[in-house]
């Protein structure tokens, strides 16, 4: 029964496969669907049953409630703007020259060392929060923006080099070498030459980071205590969890205040990212 | 396809008969290294390896998360109380459960998901990026969803069950052993499942058409193509977004904590939430220290096999 081949009638196969994407999408639609869909009610049809699919009563008193700042949500999404492009900034700035190095340089220890890096984008996070947290402690960096901006970028880092070290492989030797009999510097080709090949890269780098850096929940929660410091994660959490449970609408409009322009930006950039995340593993 | 980190510079530089580039020789480029390097090494070295180290020296002594000036050297006490510690050896159960549900659910959807993709259907690009929604989520507001959806009264999935017949009456998600960390393994599959499609899709892409209609000719049937050609191509990238994959979920902290922090009944305690809870919420830091080691000595052989993997299959 399974002699029948599809691709002797295209038509059939690309009818039939859109059919059965049907069901995967429901999976992936519906919860995204029921947090809009909530944060459009008022808060006590969220908690009737049988369920509204469709508001009845289509509000924004919730996106209004959030804007108005009435739990916070201005300070936490300032928090995270602040300390996600901080973030951005400094783990892209850092992973070009090291990833440059990777792909280019000749020395010593050089595979430990990319090992090494790699690796630690395994440990986990609880393990070196803990002691993360007593060094800060000693270093006054508990509860600052700075404190959160490096702990995010060291986990950033061992991804990103790895992607800049893909990206920057790509580039042909001869441009360089032709650079250097110009008399360029390593740093003059790193800085002209390299660094404006490498734009998909600097974009894959700088959304990945970003991305880690927004919705990180344990560093940000874990070194900060002030609610005045909180990023979204943290801020949603001990708001919603703790003082305003059960305020579900109240906080899917929020939810969805933070979550579309990431996912905007996320889906209009994912080809540089894929890009990085395969630039690594895959050589044609 | 070739996967490598290192080492391919020795099979290039046998193709290229000069080196023009080296400036100062090899000493140059060593400088050049340390210099690019710094940033990088002093960052990780400072957040990651430091507290590494310090994880060791904590897990020996009796030491206090606030009160860290009053430790005592204890041996290997914290150890010999960790092996008779049954929710320790329960918190390794569920985080094995957890990772390997989540890992084969995640593959298996966001595989079919790519081979669907792949093909010539309706608005492809735009199911491609709709697709991708459930990745940018945050941690938290999934797992707010997650209580949301989940809820044994006014949740949508007990009264969808219900609908259809598939239950008889409200299952308890969150309050009961035995359905807890079931409902967190389908939040989190469905959390994960389009950075699987993602790379697999990638994967599928640098596919080459040659090979396929090679195969077609030779009359190899739709079944035998995906076997013989499809899963070959993307071994690589299975191999590295599945060990990917189990080391993340290994290691996730967010879902659990944003929703049930291990209860009811340690149902949900996981490494990550057990050892969180010792040192933030009991302050017993040098036990919690003790749980990080056996973790590290654990990753330690898995990772071995992770990078053993990533080098290896450089040969097709």
């Amino acid at each position: 029964m399974f002699d029948i081949d599809l691709d002797q009638h295209p038509r059939l196969k690309s009818a039939i496969s859109t059919l059965l994407l049907v069901i995967p999408f429901l999976f992936i639609f519906f919860p995204t669907f029921w947090m809009l869909s909530t944060s459009f009610k008022p808060n006590k049809d969220a908690f009737q049953i049988p369920p509204q699919w469709i508001p009845q009563e289509f509000t924004l008193v919730n996106y209004a409630d959030q804007l108005a700042d009435r739990t916070g949500f201005v300070v936490f999404v300032r928090n995270g703007v602040l300390v996600s492009v901080a973030t951005m900034l400094l783990t892209t700035a850092v992973a070009v020259p090291a990833g440059y190095a990777f792909a280019r340089l000749r020395f010593w220890a050089k595979r430990t060392l990319l090992i090494v890096i790699l690796a630690s984008q395994m440990f986990p996070p609880v393990i070196i929060v803990i002691t993360l947290y007593t060094l800060y402690r000693q270093l006054n960096l508990l509860d600052t923006h700075l404190g959160m901006v490096i702990s995010f970028t060291s986990y950033s880092l061992p991804f990103s080099i790895w992607m800049m070290r893909g990206f920057c492989e790509t580039i042909p030797e001869e441009i360089e070498e032709s650079a250097f009999v110009d008399g360029c510097g390593r740093v003059a080709i790193l800085w002209r030459i390299v660094l404006p090949l490498i734009k998909p890269g600097l974009v894959a780098v700088g959304l990945f980071s970003f991305l880690h850096a927004w919705n990180n929940l344990i560093f940000s929660l874990s070194l900060t205590s002030s609610p005045n410091m909180r990023t979204i994660p943290p801020g949603f959490l001990l708001t919603y969890v703790g003082e305003f449970q059960y305020r579900w609408s109240e906080m899917f409009a929020g939810a969805v205040i933070v979550t579309v322009p990431t996912v905007i930006l996320f889906i209009g950039l994912q080809r540089f990212l894929v890009r990085g995340l395969t630039a690594g593993a895959v050589k044609g | 396809m070739q996967l490598s980190i290192g080492k391919r510079e020795t099979q290039q530089s046998g193709a290229r008969r000069r080196r023009i580039l080296p400036s100062g020789g090899r000493r140059g480029d060593w400088l050049y290294a340390m210099l690019f390097l710094a940033p990088c090494l002093f960052i990780i070295s400072v957040v990651i390896f430091y507290p590494l180290v310090r994880v060791l020296f904590y897990s020996v002594h009796n030491t206090h998360l606030m009160l860290p000036a009053q430790q005592v050297f204890v041996g290997l006490d914290n150890f010999k109380l960790l092996l008779k510690d049954k929710i320790f050896k329960t918190a390794v159960f569920n985080t094995l459960v957890f990772t390997q549900f989540s890992v084969v659910g995640g593959f298996l959807v966001g595989f079919v998901l790519a081979l669907l993709l792949n093909e010539r259907v309706l608005l492809r690009n735009l199911w491609r990026g709709a697709a991708l929604i459930p990745w940018v989520v945050p941690g938290v507001i999934l797992s707010l969803l997650t209580l949301y959806m989940f809820n044994s009264e006014v949740g949508i999935i007990n009264y969808t069950l219900k609908t259809f017949g598939l239950i008889d009456e409200m299952i308890s998600w969150f309050g009961s052993t035995d359905h807890a960390l079931w409902a967190l393994i389908i939040a989190n599959i469905w959390n994960q499942t389009p950075f699987y499609m993602l790379m697999l899709l990638a994967g599928l892409q640098t596919r080459p058409d040659e090979l396929m209609e090679a195969a077609k000719i030779d009359g190899a049937g739709m079944f035998s193509r995906f076997r013989y050609i499809t899963l070959p191509h993307l071994s690589g990238i299975i191999l590295i977004v599945t060990s990917l994959m189990v080391v993340w979920n290994f290691n996730n902290f967010d879902l659990f904590w944003a929703t049930t922090q291990g209860g009811p009944v340690n149902a949900t305690m996981t490494l990550s939430v057990y050892t969180y809870r010792q040192a933030f919420l009991s302050f017993k830091m040098g036990y919690a220290s003790a749980i990080s080691v056996l973790w590290l000595l654990g990753l330690l052989a898995f990772s071995t096999i992770y990078i053993r993997a990533m080098e290896g299959d450089r040969s097709v």
